[in-house]
């Protein structure tokens, strides 16, 4: 075995700074243990830096890596997919720190290291995790260069800053790669994100869910209108719809349930029957959304959506909300043109339907069945019923994010009883109250509102936007949005929870909890709309977004254009960095009196006197003169010169050097022809 | 050029690209851009970590055959900036086992001593140095051949054999030298001004014969021609081997010799200069060329 490479020390303070800042981000979603891990690698190292503890053998090698791999397979139960690989490359690369014995060890935790900030990007792609992901590869820079500097523990700030010089060299040429190079697309299926804690309005609404929702903080989504942006009580952002209920959860129908063709329309597919049930009127909205990743399969959309993004992923539910083939694992960007005044399915139902949206579960709730049949019975037709029933809540109920706990008959408690409830509560009291009546009506889950960030002109939507209200089907005007919430508590359709309930909702520890504060405030939006701005020009730089670009810029894509944008760009660019180098690095102007001793030389190199390495032209001067006494004189003369401008600074006219160098001249030659002394005269007289 | 380090960054490059279009995430595309741009650019800065570097060899010392011949060589980044232009770890070797790194980054001017294994006698030429850096990353290798126009000058190996090759001479044996250090009292002589109070004969001066002194003298060690001749029988690098171990043997006493080759013969004298000069003769014995200067040589 070759002798133990010994990484400078300062090497390994910057490596393993850089491994841990790329570690720390993915610890969130990997098992608790990994931590446990790091610390007793990360203290054998010190120890063993330290000359107390020798490197681990090999048994005790073997032992950990097996531990590793069960700990692995406890945690995971499984290792293919996106989490287990992850957790196994952070292990590999923790275990490899003990056991770094040749430079090419060294190097291969410091590439892993790179790699391992880009796996960082697969569960965060926000702004802060860029920023983030750019001080990682400082670091990771830093850790490759100080491998090269045998002395850089002399100079502790010089490895930052000449990493921090690569980077700022590096950016402009990855920007022009970044813009030109082809998007492919993905070559091959890829484990994604399964283990992270699914966000958002989910598929089931039991109570209580929307007030932990609305508290567990964060953004929804984001979205840019075309035109002008709705007023408040239009912004019902309908996600999912809930058919099924059973006493205490609602759910959505069930696929199976739906008779009358395939329960979703994708992008590309035939257009089914159902399609037809659905009319927009008067004017569109089109408006394009960036959601947060919430590892669903569903989006959301303003009633009535018309069109929407063209990609063969997305499709159009049965019951009108758009869906995704695939859970949305990272930021994804849609758009969608709806029509806010909608008439959807207001042809008289199948017996089918009817039974899907009357459906109530047996022996629940028995006494607000009864009290809806008596109200239904007073009441001439379905609105006034309805009004019937809004007036009740409005009478007597309060609008809370901290309801009581509700028991079985979670419907008759609440209407009652308790009588103080969020969102969840009067949607799905008031459905079961319609259901029993007799008229077809369905939970909506989704958002509502949303906050206005004038900085970059878009909408901001919270979890704590999040959202229950009902639709009632009513003959021949079909399905009609009723928010009972609104009718409970009218601001909060004016106004979203977090302005109106601002501690309840938001952490002690973030900008929106301070945002009565002017300053937090113009901060919080500003955050925000550079998050905003970083996802629209970067995160979602997609193969369209490259293709414009490229047209706006080129005035049309042709291979030549491209290569001659690329060629000209990067020699732009890499020119620029060169220039920078060149300067830093420039050599000594020629002086005048260098330039003529450096042609003195050349002619006492053909008598065969060469200065040698170090040798001022002084005791090169002397040296010659105590052979040739000849030549004492003029190069005495000359030596002069040059030391005045060269050391003293002042200035020599040029008639002096061509004096000097004539004279230096006319010694040599009679050197050369001593037989000649008349020579210089003849030739002055011609 | 790529080091063979580059080429696992190359392929971390590439682990990244398709990790990025996989997942289609713009973040780790963009990482792998980087880098690769990383790369390019490392090309730049490496080969500037060495342009405009000036190496120059500033002397040799000479050595014997065999042993490594010493070059002691000047790098130096001239700048027209007030501070040094910071030039790290570039690596000069002759052989690849034995490389010296040499760091400038706050003085511009920096001498080494590089060795070299030298074979044969006269004027030894050097190989090609490789100037090399891999800095800043060691992703990318810049390197430059460099003829040094420096022979260092290699004694013959000194073999131990053999009797003092000398011939015996015709004339006396040794030449009696007044040496007023000496110890053997030689004669007397009239008193001179300036003579020392204690060489004085007093007792001749008490007798009334006048003031003289008392000379001392030494005899001297024969003057010491080592011969080429009187090696009879041997090869010419043997001949020269056995004179140069008794040169250096004799030098080390303060014996005065000189030496006879054929067609060259350096007179008996003694001192570091002297066995020099017989060294290099011997050195040079049979092979005609002249010492070249030390030359510049930039990269």
């Amino acid at each position: 075995m070759s002798e133990r490479y010994l990484l400078p020390r300062n090497s390994l303070l910057w490596m393993v700074t850089a491994q841990g800042l790329a570690i720390v981000p993915l610890l969130w979603q990997l098992p608790l243990w990994l931590t446990g891990v790091w610390g007793l690698v990360l203290f054998w190292r010190l120890q063993e830096f330290r000359g107390h503890w020798p490197m681990p053998g090999r048994w005790i090698k073997a032992l950990l890596v097996a531990v590793s791999v069960a700990g692995l397979f406890a945690s995971f139960g499984r290792f293919l997919g996106l989490e287990p690989m992850v957790a196994m490359l952070i292990c590999a690369l923790l275990l490899k720190q003990l056991e770094m014995q040749r430079r090419k060890d060294a190097l291969l935790l410091s590439y892993l290291t790179f790699f391992l900030i880009g796996v960082q990007f697969l569960f965060s792609q926000t702004l802060l995790a860029s920023v983030y992901g750019v001080v990682c590869l400082w670091c990771a820079l830093c850790s490759l260069l100080s491998m090269n500097q045998p002395v850089g523990h002399l100079y502790p700030g010089r490895s930052l800053k000449l990493a921090g010089r690569l980077l700022l060299h590096t950016i402009p040429l990855m920007i022009l790669l970044f813009l030109v190079m082809p998007r492919i697309g993905s070559l091959w299926s890829v484990p994604s994100p399964s283990q992270s804690a699914k966000t958002g309005v989910s598929d089931r609404m039991s109570p209580g869910d929307f007030s932990r929702l609305s508290r567990s903080g964060g953004v929804a989504f984001r979205v840019e209108f075309d035109h002008e942006i709705p007023p408040a009580d239009q912004l019902y952002w309908r996600g999912l719809v809930f058919s099924r209920f059973d006493g205490r959860t609602w759910q959505q129908a069930q696929r199976w349930q739906n008779r009358d063709g395939p329960s979703v329309m994708w992008q590309g597919d035939s257009s089914p029957a159902w399609r037809q049930q659905a009319r927009g009127q008067g004017d569109t909205l089109s408006y394009s959304i960036i959601l947060e990743p919430t590892h669903q399969r569903w989006l959301f959309s303003l009633t009535l959506p018309v069109e929407f993004e063209r990609g063969k992923d997305f499709g159009l539910a049965r019951d009108y909300r758009l869906l995704r083939r695939q859970p949305i694992h990272q930021r994804l960007q849609y758009s969608v043109t709806s029509q806010l005044d909608y008439t959807l399915e207001a042809e008289p139902m199948p017996e089918w339907r009817l039974q899907q949206e009357l459906q109530l579960p047996g022996g629940f709730n028995p006494q607000s069945l009864r009290q809806a049949r008596q109200w239904r019975g007073e009441a001439d037709s379905e609105q006034a019923y309805i009004e019937r029933v809004l007036q009740h809540f409005r009478d007597r109920f309060t609008y809370t994010l901290e309801p009581p706990l509700l028991g079985d008959h979670s419907v008759d408690e609440f209407l009652w009883q308790t009588q103080q409830g969020f969102c969840e509560h009067f949607a799905s009291s008031f459905v079961v109250m319609m259901r029993a009546a007799g008229i077809p009506a369905r939970v909506v889950a989704g958002y509502l509102g949303g906050e206005y960030n004038e900085l970059e002109n878009y909408l901001v939507v919270h979890q704590y936007d999040a959202h229950a209200w009902a639709e009632v089907w009513i003959p021949g005007r079909g399905w009609v949005r009723v928010d009972p919430t609104a009718a409970v508590a009218p601001e909060r359709i004016r106004q979203s929870l977090g302005e109106w309930q601002t501690s309840l909702v938001e952490e002690t520890v973030s900008l929106g909890r301070y945002r009565h504060l002017p300053l937090v405030a113009s901060l919080r939006m500003r955050w925000d709309a550079w998050n905003y701005r970083w996802h629209k020009v970067v995160i979602g730089f997609d193969r369209d977004a490259q293709s414009d670009l490229l047209e706006n810029l080129l005035g049309g894509v042709s291979p030549l254009k491209l290569v001659l944008f690329v060629l000209l760009g990067g020699g732009a660019v890499i020119g620029m960095m060169m220039a920078h180098l060149w300067w830093q690095s420039r050599p000594e102007p020629v002086t005048r009196a260098v330039r003529e001793f450096r042609r003195v030389e050349r002619l006492l190199k053909r008598l065969g006197w060469v200065r040698g390495a170090g040798e001022t032209p002084r005791d090169f001067a002397g040296r010659i003169s105590e052979r040739q006494t000849e030549l004492a004189l003029p190069l005495q003369g000359f030596t002069a010169l040059f030391e005045r401008q060269q050391y003293s600074g002042e200035a020599v006219a040029a008639e002096e050097w061509v004096q000097a160098l004539k004279s230096i001249r006319r010694a040599l030659r009679n050197l050369k022809y001593p037989n000649l002394p008349g020579r210089e005269k003849r030739r002055s007289q011609a | 050029m790529p080091s063979k380090a580059g080429a696992g960054f190359l392929s971390v490059v590439v682990l990244l690209w398709l990790t990025g279009t996989n997942y289609e995430n713009n973040l780790i595309l963009g990482l792998a851009f980087f880098l690769t741009a990383l790369f390019v650019v490392c090309i730049y800065h490496t080969f500037f970590n060495m342009s405009g570097l000036l190496i120059e060899a500033i002397k040799s010392s000479p050595c014997f055959v065999g042993d490594d011949g010493e070059l002691e060589m000047q790098l130096s980044s001239p700048s027209a900036l007030k501070r040094p232009v910071a030039r790290e770890n570039i690596q000069l070797s002759f052989a690849a086992d034995q490389a010296i790194t040499v760091d400038l980054i706050e003085h511009s001017t920096v001498t080494v001593k590089l060795f070299v294994k030298t074979l044969e006698r006269g004027w030894y030429q050097p190989p090609r140095l490789k100037v090399e850096s891999h800095f800043p990353l060691g992703i990318v290798r810049c390197w430059s051949w460099l003829v040094i126009d420096q022979p260092i000058l290699v004694y013959p190996k000194p073999i131990a054999g053999g009797e003092l090759p000398v011939v015996p001479a015709a004339g006396q044996d040794g030449e009696r030298l007044a040496d007023p250090g000496a110890e053997d009292f030689d004669g007397f002589k009239r008193y001179q001004l300036g003579a020392s109070p204690r060489h004085i004969a007093w007792k001749h001066y008490a007798r009334g014969q006048g003031l003289f002194t008392k000379e001392y003298s030494s005899y001297r060690e024969p003057r010491v021609w080592l011969d080429w001749d009187a090696l009879e029988g041997l090869g010419q690098e043997s001949r020269l081997s056995r004179l140069c171990y008794w040169a250096l043997k004799l030098s080390a006493t303060q014996q005065p010799y000189g030496l006879r080759l054929p067609g060259v013969s350096v007179a008996p004298s003694t001192g570091l200069e002297h066995k020099q000069r017989v060294l290099k003769a011997l050195a040079l014995f049979g092979r005609g060329a002249g010492r070249g200067a030390g030359k510049d040589t930039g990269v």
